[in-house]
């Protein structure tokens, strides 16, 4: 007997230790990410979203960041072939080489051998525009056209206001009621006259110029620009810089400078600069807004808290204003969201490797991240998982008490509906969709207590997408130009864009900087640039087509 | 009767000699070793400026181009200012960093007080250490709107309201310049300190009996005494005038007002070259560069030559 019951412990220690086995196996996927996105402590498996991804899929990714977002590094990986090691790349542009050196694995063909599902959960869109000689070879950020998003867990890209929360109290302004730029412009004002803040708008951004472009988001989320690219009246593209409302983005900042509430140093500040400088207002205060992107301010949220890139400590007296303020005459629904504009076709994401060990986890795991499934928990958070809301106290809007009423309709509204629902009554508005998952607390989050749980409803954001970056950022496939003279003629334009938009801002004949800018960027070749980006609009705009994937719609419940 | 060496006997010299100095050999082999490794080597890599250089096939592999990436290189009209900024950096280095290592070795030289003179010369290194992205932080913070180069030229008057020197592209080759003489003129004059022992002290003695001041010793005798160090040194930077630039500041302290002035040929690259991927486009530049600075070596290697007898070879 006593034999037999060992014997039989000895089994069932066997066996429960073969289910945990299976129950723990994991396939880890080695990712390169070009860009450093996250605080480099955050790991795969460290919050819910990337746990819940992993019980799903059985995938797991381990992720390596690159320190600059310039590639530099991608590039040495390459030339070193110490790419081999990895299964996937992040890379965020289209790299031609990568499809001709044959480093790019064909993701249709991964989905004919491996996983045909994918045909279901991508857009026949998508893969219309971004295919090359009938391959897709990576997955695409954002694709507006479709609202569909692939990215990972955590992304913070949206520009964004912060206010003085303090000096807010100390005027005795509800934050609420800031609404226009004007309204900005007087609480700044009063900053400076009542409570000797001498330059209480401060630019935070890594220079207007360069690929995070607040000029040109500011354009979008508050003057209603058409596009990062938009055909005029005659059929003719162009890009941004040439439309109305960038010019009265730009014509903005030069009003606040020219009333000395932007300091002109803003603009001479470098990234580490930048980021020393808001950590040291953000405590002292000695500021009324800021105007920067999310993840940069983000940086002082503590650590383990989604504590941004750095997640170096306290937000100090900073708050998130939500949406940014409008422009007089602008309203809300003005603003271009989601339209079918190939200006929003989304940058490059994502590449599955020649020497991956495992090209069927590799599709699987995109093939999951675009499923409705995933792309419903990418929007709204994951489905009956109650968060903890940390920073109730940081928040300037009551949101609880506004939301109760709409708290059951979320699954059944659409994307739309949401947003014009949630967002007008709440004024919660980003720029940019992309946040997967609720392991961050940047953007406010919407709480609602229901059966005694609190849960979580993701931000009710409008999409602006492409509006975000530079206009002549090469990730997005209309205004990708890979040949070589092709190239240089963005570059040289791009320059010219580059030499003059500060001065702009700084100047004091404004009119006169403005019209030299562009002449300088039509002395090199804007004319010439617009004719390439005219024929690459209009061929695109043949491969979307109105039909929609209705049944993928339908399953995200849409 | 002189017995003439065969070659089997020249040979047995030579391998004497060399086994008698082995333990000397020994101690070069390390430096050798790193000069093959990162100086020679790499000009292996340079065929990659006349091909186009694919990550997969790799040097052997990738496809002649000829002069393509020349081509494209001279034809970049974002090139010309890096150019001339590089070229205008370098020239002003030259004509104030480098007589002033010179002159801060004569001066202290005629310090009799030995301790204050070792006190000066240690305090005067100490800029050489500071790192590069440390000076940058300084300079944004001494340059800044209310720094104090603005307080002090405002509250004297020369000023009527601060001014943004960083945000002013003409004025980045000035800060540039200064900052870079700051940092290394009391590096610099560690060489000529030590060329300044070599002088024997019995031409001061005789100068001083024949009634020499203290200026006649400097020009007839000190001088003329550095003057192959000085010639050497002059030849060097004469030659990295392409590279002399600083590559951290100008790096550190470009922003979108100042990026006239301050993009120079290594930024150029990083940024046109490495940046995208296109490194046969980036070592075209490099070869461009090297092939200048040995030219101007041997210019200014033949003009030392006519006008002083002395030059590096």
């Amino acid at each position: 007997m006593k034999k037999l019951i060992s014997i039989l412990c000895i089994l069932a220690m066997l066996l429960s230790g073969v289910a945990l086995a299976e129950d723990k196996e994991v396939t880890t996927l080695q990712v390169y990410f070009s860009a450093p996105l996250r605080d480099a402590k955050w790991v795969w498996g460290a919050d819910p979203t990337t746990r819940w991804i992993t019980e799903q899929t059985g995938i797991a990714l381990d992720v390596t960041w690159a320190s600059t977002q310039d590639h530099q590094e991608f590039y040495t990986l390459l030339a070193s072939d110490m790419i081999k090691e990895y299964d996937m790349v992040y890379l965020g542009k289209y790299e031609p080489q990568l499809v001709v050196d044959g480093y790019a694995l064909a993701l249709n063909e991964l989905a004919d051998k491996y996983c045909p599902e994918w045909y279901d959960v991508v857009s026949q869109e998508e893969i219309n525009v971004y295919s090359i000689d009938g391959n897709m070879y990576h997955t695409v950020i954002n694709f507006a056209a479709s609202e569909q998003l692939m990215d990972l867990p955590g992304a913070r890209k949206a520009f964004s206001m912060f206010y003085n929360y303090q000096a807010m109290e100390k005027l005795g302004v509800d934050p609420a009621t800031i609404k226009t730029l004007k309204d900005v412009e007087a609480i700044a004002k009063r900053f400076k006259d009542e409570l000797g803040i001498n330059y209480p708008i401060y630019l935070n951004s890594y220079g207007i110029t360069n690929t995070i472009n607040y000029a040109q988001i500011l354009s979008a989320s508050s003057f209603a620009a058409p596009g990062v690219v938009y055909p005029q009246a005659d059929g003719t593209v162009t890009y941004n810089v040439k439309s109305d409302e960038y010019k009265a983005a730009v014509k903005w900042l030069n009003d606040m400078y020219k009333q000395g509430l932007i300091k002109a140093d803003c603009l001479t500040f470098t990234n580490g600069i930048n980021d020393e400088n808001v950590k040291n207002i953000a405590q002292k205060g000695d500021v009324g807004f800021v105007l920067g992107h999310m993840w940069q301010i983000n940086q002082h949220r503590p650590e383990g808290n989604g504590g941004g890139i750095h997640g170096t400590g306290e937000m100090g007296l900073l708050q998130f204003a939500g949406q940014t303020p409008l422009a007089e005459g602008v309203a809300l629904e003005d603003i271009k969201v989601s339209d079918q504009n190939l200006s929003q076709i989304g940058s490059a994401g994502w590449y599955v490797l020649d020497r991956t060990d495992d090209p069927e986890a590799c599709i699987k795991f995109i093939t999951f991240m675009y499923s409705p499934e995933a792309q419903r928990n990418e929007m709204y958070g994951i489905e009956g998982y109650a968060y903890t809301m940390e920073y109730n106290e940081l928040f300037g809007f009551d949101m609880v008490k506004q939301v109760d009423e709409y708290a059951a309709d979320y699954v059944a509204l659409s994307n739309e509906d949401h947003r014009l629902k949630w967002g007008n009554c709440l004024q919660v508005h980003t720029a940019f969709r992309s946040m997967y998952g609720q392991n961050w607390a940047s953007v406010p989050q919407i709480i609602v207590e229901e059966d005694g749980v609190k849960k979580q409803y993701g931000e009710m954001l409008i999409v602006i997408g492409g509006l975000y970056g530079s206009p002549f950022k090469t990730g997005y496939m209309t205004l990708n130009f890979t040949d070589p003279e092709e190239l240089l003629l963005k570059t040289n334009v791009e320059e010219a864009w580059n030499n003059n938009l500060a001065h702009c801002v700084l100047a004091d004949d404004f009119e006169a900087a403005y019209a030299k800018m562009l002449s300088d960027m039509e002395t090199v070749g804007l004319g010439d640039l617009e004719k390439l980006l005219t024929e690459r609009y209009w061929e695109y705009d043949q491969l979307l087509n109105e039909d929609r994937n209705e049944k993928w719609h339908q399953a995200c419940g849409r | 009767m002189q017995k003439t060496m065969t070659t089997g006997d020249k040979l047995r010299k030579w391998f004497r000699i060399f086994y008698r100095q082995r333990y000397l050999h020994l101690f070069m082999i390390p430096a050798l070793a790193c000069l093959i490794v990162f100086k020679y080597a790499p000009i292996f890599g340079l065929q990659i400026a006349f091909k186009e250089y694919s990550f997969r096939k790799g040097i052997f592999g990738s496809p002649w181009v000829g002069f393509k990436q020349f081509e494209k290189l001279f034809r970049d009209i974002t090139l010309w200012p890096a150019v001339s900024n590089t070229l205008l950096i370098s020239l002003l280095k030259l004509a104030i960093g480098f007589p002033l290592p010179i002159l801060f070795a004569l001066l202290l030289n005629e310090m009799n007080f030995n301790p204050l003179k070792r006190t000066i010369q240690t305090i005067s290194y100490f800029p050489h250490f500071i790192a590069y992205s440390v000076v940058a932080l300084m300079l944004t913070n001494i340059l800044s709107s209310n720094g104090i180069l603005n307080t002090v030229l405002v509250t004297i008057g020369v000023l009527k309201e601060p001014y943004l020197f960083l945000g002013d592209a003409s004025a980045f080759k000035w800060i540039a310049s200064i900052t870079d003489v700051w940092k290394t003129t009391g590096w610099n004059s560690i060489i000529y300190f030590a060329a300044l022992t070599s002088i024997s002290p019995e031409l001061y003695e005789a100068a001083t009996v024949d009634g020499a001041n203290r200026y006649h010793k400097m020009w007839h005798i000190t001088l003329p005494g550095i003057r192959s160090t000085i010639v050497m040194l002059w030849i060097m930077r004469v030659g990295s005038i392409v590279n002399g630039a600083n590559f951290d500041l100008s790096y550190l302290l470009a922003n979108d007002l100042n990026r006239l002035g301050t993009e120079i040929l290594p930024t150029y690259v990083l940024k046109t070259g490495i940046s995208l991927g296109r490194f046969s486009y980036a070592t075209s530049l490099g070869l461009v560069q090297s092939v200048v600075s040995i030219v101007l070596v041997l210019i200014a290697n033949g003009v030392t030559n006519k006008l002083s007898g002395e030059g590096l070879f």
